[in-house]
């Protein structure tokens, strides 16, 4: 089945002479319920012309590929080929609707994902990972399911992480994933599935946290001691309504929150990703925590990341008191600068498949193998942020996270990088104020 | 896409030639003291012709620069101030704006050159230069009573492209020489222009100064680079010497330049103090501008017609086409509302450039101790009338120039030149910047079929700039070569 999908995506991607047309102006997104029942804050849907008419078009990072039922999705769906096409999105859902953006002569395949959200929406196809990592994407996405969602395409995103982190915007970065290939077997071609998938490190459940609370001591070799949650690895999945976890990791943060895996409601999960209903539990989950997906010699494990940075806030928060940075944050004289991070909380649903179900694989399918990705956070977990995918920042893409303005730390936090701190009076931005640093390592 | 319709035509004169700029962006005469072309052999062929250096001989030096002034004046037409299209009630003063380019800096400024190189056993030429092929500077300036006609499309610019080149040639043959050159184009902007943010609005006056926001961006420091390659080719029997060579657009990009400017400010409307940004952060406003360069074929011949006279013909396309638009992006807090809402956190600038030939007919006589010589040089418009702005200033052009050559000391040899460029005026006609398009296209829901829609995302939808357009430039430089 899996060679199949290999073999349509190489003769999609043949012969392709792609157009891009689109301007550089807000596109208005509906969304899909959440799940079931659910609130409309779940899968971005955009309007797309079929021979049909107009119909809803999943926007979905997560998605390896970009799909188009040539004759519409509304009656049911129907497998078919590649082909090379359009793909028109349109303002709105109504019969004379303006163009926004068109992309032309792209690799599309002719079939029909499944539900979304639940039974009622169908859409006719998927704007996947392969075409959107042409662009910069903006995304606000609103925590009121009544404002709609606004996407904007830009050929890139101006300034540095440093800039950015002056105005509050958290950097994450992130080596797209996704790509798997398969040698010519059989007299079938070789074929490629392009990385376009944004994977990020994320920190499950961690306790939480206020600057006003005492402080956390760690010693030495603490570091990792000292950190609550639980690390799982997240795809972003803006087609995706609540947060998508395995039952294998689902089971880690149970018992990091102290409730039984299995307590939850049993019901269904409808993603691109199947053509037929998941079975899911749903259960909610108090915060969770993203940072980049990247790593490095000095990357210690998200949620240790995670912990690192509320202590050092802590003690920028409250060195006037003689605060003093943790030695297990310390590097020589210096406090270690910290991972940046987005916070979201407030109760977030969650749906946990299994393992073995095929968004979990499909997931999974990088050739060669690499991590193990746990879930997706999807649109509805993501809603009241403002994002902006920059794919095409060098050396790595980078997702920029705000929050919607009006948030509170319960519900939507971004915390920039915060440089190594010395305490000789250094005047910089850390964590959303200007601070003058005075606080020293603790003896 | 409209194709200049001028005649070309080489013509021989007795006139030398020296610096100056060609179109917009564009260099010309890099390191052209008079005397370098496709079919020359000293170290200015690292631009103009790779395959010139296989003609070097021993160690070279070569240095210099040009001192250019350009001067500008717009008869701008008169506006309705309800739509903001012409004609109207509204009318301008002449707008006048003047750019002085000059390498006295470091790192070397527009219209410096500095080379060195040598020539290997008859056999190679390799050379390390710095130049600048791409820039421009121009900034106009207010009229009698303060206002600014052209602030829409320009306030002031100044666009770099500093270029660390080198260059190698080898003798294929006795008559043919090859070569090659593989440089970093470093660039560096600062471009200012105001927004008309009533242009949306059905009951604002258009053009209105109390209405405009000022966009002000520069980069800072040195920037990521993009790569060139030049290659080139040299036929030289009897008496006839050919060149050809191509220089690419910057690779890898399709001769995008994507140049961050660090230094961004927005000041908003109604003439506040400062820009957009809180107290708490200055300067949070990250901005980027996006723009083509172009690509560049060089044709040339020379005949040796007596000893000491020699008669030069060069051809240069440049395919300015893809010069089609500035796109700037502006990047600031999330908290901060206005960008993207108010006051837009994206502008396209149109330019709609278009493909232009530098024909030029040189004659020269050479003695041991001395060379004279002058240059006719015709240029077609890289902007169509319709098409030209305050910002984007160009039509058919004709220049004469005169140089001379001495030998001051055994290899020491200095040249010095003057030239005059004279654009014929332009009047642009029916302005394809059409500022109705803003709110045509926002009746129409921002429908990219509609071509109000089309104009606004190609960045016409901005105040006209119909008018006529006056150009003149002079040049002054002086170059020396040292030979060892």
């Amino acid at each position: 089945m899996r060679r199949r999908l290999f073999i349509l995506l190489l003769l999609a991607a043949c012969g392709s002479d792609q157009v891009f047309e689109h301007d550089l102006e807000p596109i208005q997104l509906s969304r899909a319920p959440i799940e079931p029942g659910g609130a409309m804050m779940g899968g971005l849907l955009a309007a797309v012309s079929t021979v049909a008419g107009i119909e809803p078009l999943l926007v979905d990072t997560a998605f390896p590929i970009d799909s188009l039922g040539r004759a519409g999705c509304a009656a049911g769906a129907v497998a078919g080929w590649t082909y090379t096409g359009d793909m028109n999105l349109r303002g709105n859902w109504q019969s004379a609707t303006p163009l926004r953006a068109s992309f032309r002569n792209v690799g599309l395949f002719d079939t029909c994902p499944g539900f979304v959200g639940d039974t009622t929406t169908q859409p006719a196809g998927v704007l996947g990972g392969p075409l959107l990592a042409n662009f910069s994407v903006g995304l606000v996405l609103p925590r009121d399911a009544a404002q709609p969602a606004i996407m904007t395409l830009w050929p890139s995103y101006p300034g540095t992480d440093d800039q950015l982190a002056v105005d509050g915007l958290a950097a994450l970065h992130f080596e797209p994933r996704g790509s798997a290939s398969v040698g010519q077997v059989g007299g079938e071609a070789s074929l490629t599935l392009p990385n376009s998938r944004i994977v990020l490190a994320a920190c499950a459940a961690p306790r939480a946290f206020a600057t006003t609370e005492a402080q956390e001591t760690c010693a030495h070799g603490e570091v990792a001691l000292k950190a609550s949650g639980q690390d799982v690895m997240l795809a972003v999945g803006t087609g995706e309504g609540p947060l998508i976890l395995s039952d294998m990791a689902w089971g880690r943060v149970a018992a990091q929150l102290g409730v039984a895996a299995d307590a939850g409601t049993a019901g269904e999960l409808y993603t691109p990703f199947a053509t037929t209903a998941t079975p899911a539990l749903y259960v909610d989950l108090p915060r969770l925590a993203l940072l980049q997906g990247t790593t490095d010699s000095n990357w210690l494990g998200a949620c240790t990341e995670l912990a690192r940075a509320r202590r050092i806030e802590w003690v920028l928060a409250n060195q006037d008191n003689g605060a003093c940075f943790q030695p297990c944050d310390a590097s020589g004289s210096s406090a270690a600068s910290t991972r940046p991070y987005v916070e979201l909380g407030g109760s977030l649903r969650v749906a946990v498949v299994s393992e073995t179900s095929e968004v979990i694989r499909s997931l999974n399918g990088d050739v060669p193998v690499r991590t193990q990705i746990d879930g997706i956070v999807g649109a509805g977990t993501l809603a009241g942020t403002r994002l902006r995918l920059d794919y095409l920042s060098q050396p790595t893409g980078r997702v920029l996270a705000a929050c919607e303005a009006g948030a509170t730390r319960e519900t939507c936090w971004t915390a920039p990088s915060c440089p190594p701190l010395s305490g000789n009076g250094q005047t910089l931005m850390c964590f959303a104020q200007t601070v003058s640093v005075s606080a020293q390592v603790c003896k | 896409m409209l194709r200049s319709r001028y005649h070309l035509a080489a013509l021989a004169a007795p006139f030398l030639c020296a610096r100056v700029l060609a179109g917009p962006l564009d260099d010309a005469h890099v390191a052209d003291s008079g005397f370098s072309g496709p079919t020359s052999g000293d170290l200015a062929s690292v631009y103009w012709n790779p395959a010139g250096l296989g003609l070097l001989q021993g160690p070279q030096v070569m240095l210099g620069g040009a001192w250019q002034s350009t001067s500008v004046s717009v008869d701008r037409a008169s506006i309705d101030p309800a739509t903001g299209a012409n004609p109207g009630s509204t009318n301008f003063p002449r707008a006048s704006g003047s750019g002085t380019l000059q390498p006295f800096r470091w790192p070397p400024g527009p219209g410096g050159f500095f080379a060195i190189g040598a020539g290997i056993g008859h056999r190679f030429g390799i050379a390390l230069a710095l130049y600048s092929p791409f820039s421009s500077n121009l900034a106009m300036q207010p009229t009698a009573d303060g206002e600014l006609p052209t602030r829409y499309h320009l306030v002031n610019m100044r666009f770099d492209h500093t270029a660390v080149a080198i260059g190698l040639a080898i003798h294929a043959s006795e008559s043919i020489q090859i070569g090659v050159t593989t440089g970093a184009l470093f660039p560096s902007a600062h471009l200012v222009f105001d927004e008309d943010t009533a242009l949306g609005g059905a009951t604002s006056s258009k053009e209105n100064p109390a209405m405009a926001a000022r966009y002000d961006l520069a980069s800072s420091g040195i920037q990521i680079p993009s790569y060139f390659l030049s290659l080139g080719a040299q036929y030289r029997r009897g008496r006839l010497s050919l060149g050809f060579s191509y220089t690419t657009a910057p690779l890898g990009t399709a001769g995008l330049v994507s140049l961050s400017m660090a230094n961004t400010q927005i000041t908003p409307p109604g003439g506040a103090a400062g820009d957009l940004c809180p107290a708490s952060t200055p300067g949070c406003l990250a901005g980027q501008i996006r723009y083509r360069l172009p690509s560049i074929y060089t044709l040339g011949a020379t005949w040796q017609a007596t000893p000491h006279w020699s008669a030069t013909g060069i051809v240069r396309w440049l395919r300015n086409s893809a010069h089609d638009d500035i796109t700037v992006l502006v990047a600031g807090p999330a908290a901060l509302t206005a960008p993207g809402t108010s006051i837009p956190d994206h502008v396209v600038l149109y330019r709609g450039f278009t493909d232009s030939f530098d024909v030029r007919g040189r004659a020269v006589y050479e003695d041991k101790y001395f060379r004279v010589g002058g240059t006719l040089r015709l240029e077609t418009s890289a902007v169509p009338a319709s098409h030209v702005s305050a910002a984007a200033i160009d039509g058919l052009k004709v220049e004469p120039s005169v140089a001379a050559e001495f030998r001051v000391w055994r290899q020491v040899r200095m040249s010095a030149g003057y030239a005059f460029t004279y654009m014929f005026p332009v009047d642009t006609g029916t302005s394809v910047f059409d500022p109705r398009a803003v709110s045509a296209c926002q009746t129409a829901g921002g429908d990219l079929a509609n071509p109000a829609c089309q104009a606004q995302s190609s960045g016409q939808a901005r105040p006209t700039a119909a008018g006529t357009y006056h150009m003149w430039r002079q040049a002054l430089s002086v170059y020396t070569s040292f030979g060892f």
